[in-house]
């Protein structure tokens, strides 16, 4: 707002002090103090707007934020009075200091004529956030640019190399102190053969230089200093590039939906992708497509909606009962429905269609009619679902997608969810002509995790009747029905385990009459109980309190009326893909923001946890002290599985971590108790994690597991710190928001893309760069040492069989190329083969191909061809140069460097010095299909 | 295992839905080429145990026979060598006997040979000067890379000023430089029989041509010789007494030079640098015992003991002497290597054509190759064990 002028300003342009007037949908440019929203009801301005901050943190659900109460008493309700209002309000703002913490917020308001008032981060709008359901905000700008909250968070991307350079170096320190012991055994040799052989006699040999210890060291150094090849990070840096290039040509990790091709943004690290040990994924948008699906349901008993899911499908095959060919056909109708793409309702059964939409028949319906109506009128009413008019048209806003599925899945039946006024549900009946139905919605038991279920007390604005509609998990609602309906509570839980399966969430849908007076005896207290500050802070921290108590009060001899299956969509070959991850010997943790439940069906639908995995769950609610957790975690160390073949797994959550990840001794303790249980998981599913708690566990398991090797994956600027801590970031490219992607090393369209981008390219790259570098040493180390074993005739003079020039180009271009483009495009066994045996993979976690005894290995083998070059030379020529005379100096050498070249060429097609532990392990994994353990400490 | 591929086939089916991009819209697609595929056609060795035996049996089979063939060869060479006269040689010149036991078929290649002589050392074999030797014109000692014997007075010394010389002179220059030239090998041999007659030894062409068209030359501007002992007589002998009457002419024209007389040392002599004895010898040898040519024999020795004059210096026609290099008295030593404990030794030796001498390394290295290509074959392997 210029002079009481809005104008159209991009965010660069915004400064502190500037009043920004933000549209629904809007990203927020800057950090904002609200000062007043949109009211849709003028008479009651409440001040209220929603957000959506999942670039912020990853959580999908719409935030509330509030007006501080001084605007939105002062201001009014329309905008022409709030701008008026404002302009006329003189005043300042104190905040703190800008920093990274995304959940608090420390300021102080000051308006002339008011008492100060504090600020908190419910009244503040953070960049990077969406506005939501809010036709528009003014906001008060505090930060700016760099200051900004998100901005703060995000560091500055550190400098990543591969690990292949880490133990360059090291090799490097190994080859210099072999020098340095070569050129003093030299040296010594020279002094030895001043006196053993008499140098100083051979007249024909004094030129009136002397013998010199150091001088002679030195020239051997400089001798032998080709050990080192100038050419080595040259090679490897172009390698890198080109190999870079060709993984950016991929059609195998080519999406063509959003016509995305891979990217290497960090080229150096195209190695590193071979020897990952741990995958730390983020969940929404990488592993899901965050979309939920109404793919059945089991109402009175019956259930209903055909057809299975991709996870349904695999476990089908994993069990397998079915024939081959009915499970292929099981696989053909899975691929024709999934054109339903993002529809939140996926629902194939004509026979609830036929039931619902039959014609109205004289008399009473079915009893299976009216079940299968109540229970859509249920999924109609009992949600905490908002309308939100964005562009003109009517769009649901959801707090979670599940809500959002069940909303849909009823109107799709018939029974459309209108609006919400003043408390008020208005449904539109369409099954039989068309209807409005208004219910005023008398209370909201809302969803809590301890709770795990969420009830709404309807009175019905024709009949008056009161009645509790009731939704949750099967595991706390189950133990509230009603008696005597045995019968029906077995079916469905009979359904209810077919529906879970197949990978779906499942919810039981439960209803209860009420009479007036009971429920206006229950609705004095249960006014009382939220009324009373003391119980609602008790409330917010899970602690026993009088609001719980009377919502279980309520909540009791509830009638089943079915359950609903929804199916959250993961991406594509999600699943597979883990499951070769799994194969591969990496481990794979789930971090994620959002809660509990969801995180762990995830898990499940990901495969990464099953019915038999053993679960741990470490959180704040059953462990609330460190010492209880580390007791726990130990326990878990130490117990085995009571089933064969059954894995760990762990769920811990973020109030759980922030406990753990303190610095301090105790700390480190449970810290070492969570690390051994993780190296025995087989899964672990982080929730409820900050973007830096992700950070902290990356960091934790990079800094403490030997040998780990750690990737992070995400797509929302929440992972930026995870994939700026991790050896390897990979960012999902070509959906929303660039900011994972500009922070990581790779970028990939689509999670499955993984299993390409390590198992095929990674495993090749990190087996090509070890094979070039120390093919670099050893024709080095060969060359170098066969002039080396020249001098033991020469009296250790340090004298050269062949011209200079020969040296250098036997370096730079009798020996680079072949290996160069060996590095760039060798493979050892085809893409196809890496793909279905993705225990190959574990050679590089064993770092198979490049390690101590493997350098060695190439050294020595250096040393023996040096040996038997020089020796072959040396001896096999003699008498046999120009007309039976002995070799002159440079034939020999000549001799040498030739076979050098050959030795050294014909080695590049059969580069590993020892294949012999590699066929055995082929050999193993061929045998051995199944997850070889993880079990590092 | 099909399974697997066949999960891997329907999860590639899987990935074409969802929210398409229509195909000409596809821009980021990359080309579908062989290279950028990385789907060039590969050969794809694979060591099966069929493959790997055969390759095995064949090398063998063929390699055994080879080494047979060469050995057998390298066998048929005659080789005399004499005792180390260096220990027995007192006078100069000195008799040595060689007794040949197999009949030795021309050509027959006579050889000196020397023990821990270190002609490859390194202060040794960069000790020469490659310009001068090839026969470059004005090189002053300033000029030259030689360490050692560059001038014939150092700087400051008595010497100098006694001649009259610039330090960095053409006269003060030593051609050739070095210590490979200066320590050159000049005994010299003549073969006769035990009767006395004598065994011809031809010392022509026996360096390599391209050295003795090349790399050595004899300077244009008279400097070839200068102040180097071991061409002293050639550089101050007469033009007439020339044996190859066609060279007397270029002698005369090339004698006045500035640097006093130049004797047989012009360019295309076939003397000094030219001289076929000093190019062998400066070809360094790789090791401290090796053998160099000195000459070839054009007949046939039959077996019987043939005798050796081993002389230094040059001989005298008028006194059967053998003088010391500038004619100045009588040279008494012959090449001293046993200061130093080196050996000294002649050696006849007929040679196999494209072989060279009596070296069994190649045949027996044939041999031991294709005997272990047999005997390492690798067996079929064991049935996989089942697990």
């Amino acid at each position: 707002m210029i002079d009481g002028e809005f104008v159209d300003s991009v965010w660069t342009d915004v400064q502190v002090g500037d009043v920004l007037k933000i549209c629904n949908r809007e990203n927020i440019p800057a950090d904002v103090v609200l000062v007043a929203s949109h009211e849709p009801d003028i008479d009651a301005p409440r001040g209220a707007c929603h957000v959506e901050t999942m670039q912020l943190d990853g959580e999908t659900n719409l935030k509330g934020k509030m007006v501080p109460s001084v605007f939105s008493n002062a201001l009014g309700a329309s905008l022409e009075l709030q701008l008026a209002n404002f302009a006329k309000l003189p005043g300042h703002v104190e905040v703190e200091a800008p920093n990274a913490s995304t959940n608090t917020f420390n300021g102080m308001l000051h308006v002339q004529g008011y008492p100060p008032a504090p600020l908190s981060i419910t009244n503040v709008l953070l960049r990077g956030s969406t506005l939501r359901n809010t036709d528009y905000v003014l906001g008060l700008v505090v930060n700016t640019g760099r200051d900004t909250k998100v901005m703060q968070g995000a560091r500055k991307p550190p400098s990543k190399e591969s690990s292949i350079y880490h133990s360059i170096q090291l090799m490097m320190v190994g080859i210099v102190i072999l020098l340095i012991i070569l050129c003093l055994a030299a040296s010594a040799g020279t002094e030895s053969a001043y006196s053993a052989i008499g140098l100083d006699s051979h007249w024909y040999l004094q030129d009136g230089t002397s013998n010199n210890f150091f001088l002679n060291t030195l020239y051997f150094f400089t001798l032998l200093s080709s050990f080192v090849s100038v050419t080595l990070n040259a090679s490897i840096a172009l390698v890198q590039k080109v190999i870079a290039q060709f993984m950016q040509w991929s059609l195998d990790m080519y999406d063509q939906d959003s016509d995305t091709a891979a990217t290497v943004r960090t080229a150096s690290l195209v190695d590193e992708l071979g020897i990952i040990t741990h995958v730390f994924s983020d969940k929404t948008g990488t592993l899901t497509q965050n979309v939920m699906q109404f793919r059945k349901a089991s109402i009175n008993g019956v259930s209903y909606g055909r057809g299975t899911t991709e996870i349904g499908l695999a476990r089908l095959k994993r069990l397998g009962e079915l024939p081959t060919d009915e499970v292929e056909a099981l696989e053909a109708g899975l691929v024709c429905k999934a054109g339903a793409g993002k529809e939140l309702v996926n629902f194939d059964d004509p026979a609830l269609d036929e039931i619902l939409r039959k014609p109205l028949q004289v008399g009473l319906p079915s009893t299976q009619e009216a079940c299968c109506r109540e229970f859509f009128l249920h999924l109609a009413l009992c949600h905490t679902v908002v309308t939100e008019i964005f562009e003109g048209k009517t769009t649901l806003s959801a707090s979670s997608p599940d809500e959002a599925a069940l909303v849909s899945a009823a109107q799709h039946f018939g029974f459309e969810f209108v609006d919400r006024h003043h408390d008020t549900v208005t449904v539109r009946d369409t099954t039989q002509g068309e209807r409005l139905l208004r219910y005023d919605v008398l209370d909201v038991l809302e969803f809590t995790s301890a709770r795990r279920r969420m009830s709404v007390i309807v009175r019905n604005c024709d009949t008056r009747a009161i009645s509790l509609l009731c939704k949750g998990a099967d595991s706390v609602m189950l133990p509230l029905l009603a008696p005597d309906q045995d019968e029906l509570k077995l079916r469905t839980e009979q359904h209810m385990i077919d529906h879970s399966n197949d990978g779906l969430r499942t919810l039981v849908i439960t209803s209860k009459e009420l009479n007036e007076e009971t429920y206006l005896a229950w609705s004095r207290e249960y006014r009382r109980a939220t009324s009373d500050i003391l119980e609602l802070e008790r409330n917010a921290r899970e602690e026993p309190n009088k609001i719980d108590q009377l919502c279980n009060e309520l909540e009791t001899r509830l009638k089943l009326l079915g359950s609903t299956a929804l199916e959250d969509k993961l991406q594509v070959g999600v699943p597979a893909c883990i499951a070769d991850l799994v194969r591969g010997g990496i481990a794979t943790w789930v971090l994620t923001g959002d809660k509990e439940e969801t995180a762990i069906n995830i898990a499940f639908a990901c495969q990464l946890l099953d019915a038999e995995t053993d679960l741990l769950v470490i959180s704040r609610r059953n462990h609330s002290t460190l010492e209880s957790m580390r007791a726990a975690l130990q326990n878990g160390c130490q117990t085995h599985p009571n089933k064969e073949g059954a894995r760990k797994g762990l769920v811990v959550d973020g109030d759980a971590l922030e406990l753990l990840m303190k610095t301090g001794t105790e700390q480190a303790g449970a810290q070492l108790a969570f690390l051994h249980y993780t190296q025995q998981c087989a899964a672990v599913v982080a929730c409820r994690c900050a973007p830096t708690q992700k950070a902290e566990l990356v960091k934790l398991v990079r800094r403490n597991v030997r040998g780990a090797a750690t990737l992070s994956i995400g797509d929302g600027a929440n992972d930026v710190a995870m994939i700026q801590a991790a050896h390897v970031g990979v960012g999902i490219s070509g959906q929303e928001g660039m900011q994972a992607v500009n922070a990581a090393d790779f970028a990939i369209a689509q999670f499955r893309f993984l299993r390409e981008l390590l198992l095929v390219h990674g495993r090749n790259n990190y087996r090509r760069l070890s094979v070039l570098v120390y093919y670099i040493f050893y024709k080095n180390v060969m060359m170098v040492l066969s002039v080396y074993w020249f001098n033991t005739y020469n009296a250790f003079s340090g004298s050269k069989w062949n011209l200079e020039v020969g040296y250098q180009l036997y370096n730079a271009l009798f020996t680079l190329f072949p290996i160069l483009w060996i590095a760039m495009t060798d493979r050892d066994v085809s893409d196809e083969n890496s793909r279905v045996l993705p225990q190959l993979y574990q050679l590089g976690i064993r770092r198979h191909y490049f390690n101590a005894w493997a350098a060695t290995r190439w050294v020595l083998q250096g040393i023996y061809e040096s040996l038997a070059v020089s020796f072959v030379c040396i001896y096999g020529l003699l008498k046999m140069s120009n007309n039976g005379e002995d070799p002159d100096l440079y034939l020999i050498g000549a001799a040498t460097l030739t076979l050098a070249v050959i030795i050294v060429r014909v080695f590049t097609t059969h580069p590993s010095p020892c294949s012999r532990r590699l066929r055995a392990c082929h050999v193993c994994t061929t045998l051995r299909p199944t997850p070889c353990t993880h079990s590092r400490t | 295992f099909w399974c697997t591929l066949q999960l891997g086939a329907g999860v590639m089916v899987l990935s074409i839905r969802g929210k398409k991009t229509p195909l000409e819209e596809r821009t980021n697609r990359p080309a579908d080429t062989a290279f950028k595929q990385q789907k060039l056609r590969v050969w794809r060795p694979i060591l099966s145990p069929t493959a790997a035996i055969a390759t095995f049996a064949t090398t063998g089979l063929l390699f055994l026979p080879i080494g047979l063939v060469l050995a057998a060869v390298t066998n048929q060479v005659v080789e005399v060598e004499s005792i180390n006269y260096a220990a027995v040689c007192t006078t100069n010149p000195c008799y040595i006997n060689l007794t040949v036991t197999e009949k030795m078929v021309a050509p027959i290649y006579l050889y000196y040979k020397l023990s821990n002589f270190y002609q490859n050392h390194r202060n040794y074999v960069r000790d020469r000067e490659d310009a001068q030797l090839a026969g470059e014109s004005s090189l002053t000692p300033s000029a030259l890379s030689c360490t050692a014997a560059k001038t014939r007075y150092p700087a400051g010394s008595a010497g100098l000023a006694e001649a009259g010389w610039e330090f960095n002179s053409m006269q003060n220059v030593v051609s050739p430089c070095g210590l490979i030239a200066s320590s050159v090998f000049n005994d010299s041999f003549r073969l006769s029989t035990a009767g006395g007659a004598p065994v011809p030894i031809s010392e022509s062409e026996i360096a390599w041509e391209t050295d003795r068209r090349l790399k050595f030359q004899n300077a244009a501007d008279g400097s070839t010789g200068r102040n180097f002992a071991a061409f002293n007589y050639w550089r101050s002998a007469s033009c007439d007494d020339l044996p190859d009457t066609s060279l007397r002419q270029p002698c005369l024209d090339a004698a006045d030079s500035t640097l006093g007389p130049v004797g047989w040392c012009f360019p295309g002599s076939g003397y000094c640098a030219e001289d076929e004895h000093f190019i062998i010898w400066m070809r360094t040898a790789g090791l401290p015992t090796f053998r160099k040519l000195f000459g070839t024999i054009a007949v046939d020795l039959e077996p019987g003991v043939y005798r050796v004059q081993v002389s230094n210096g040059v001989l005298d026609p008028n006194t059967g002497l053998y003088m010391k290099q500038d004619l100045s008295g009588p040279q008494e030593d012959l090449y001293p290597v046993s200061v130093f404990g080196g050996t000294k030794a002649v050696v006849i030796s007929t040679l196999v054509v494209g072989l060279g001498g009596k070296n069994p390394f190649l045949g027996l290295a044939y041999i031991a190759l294709g005997v272990a290509c047999i005997v390492r074959n690798p067996s079929p392997p064991r049935p996989p064990t089942a697990t």
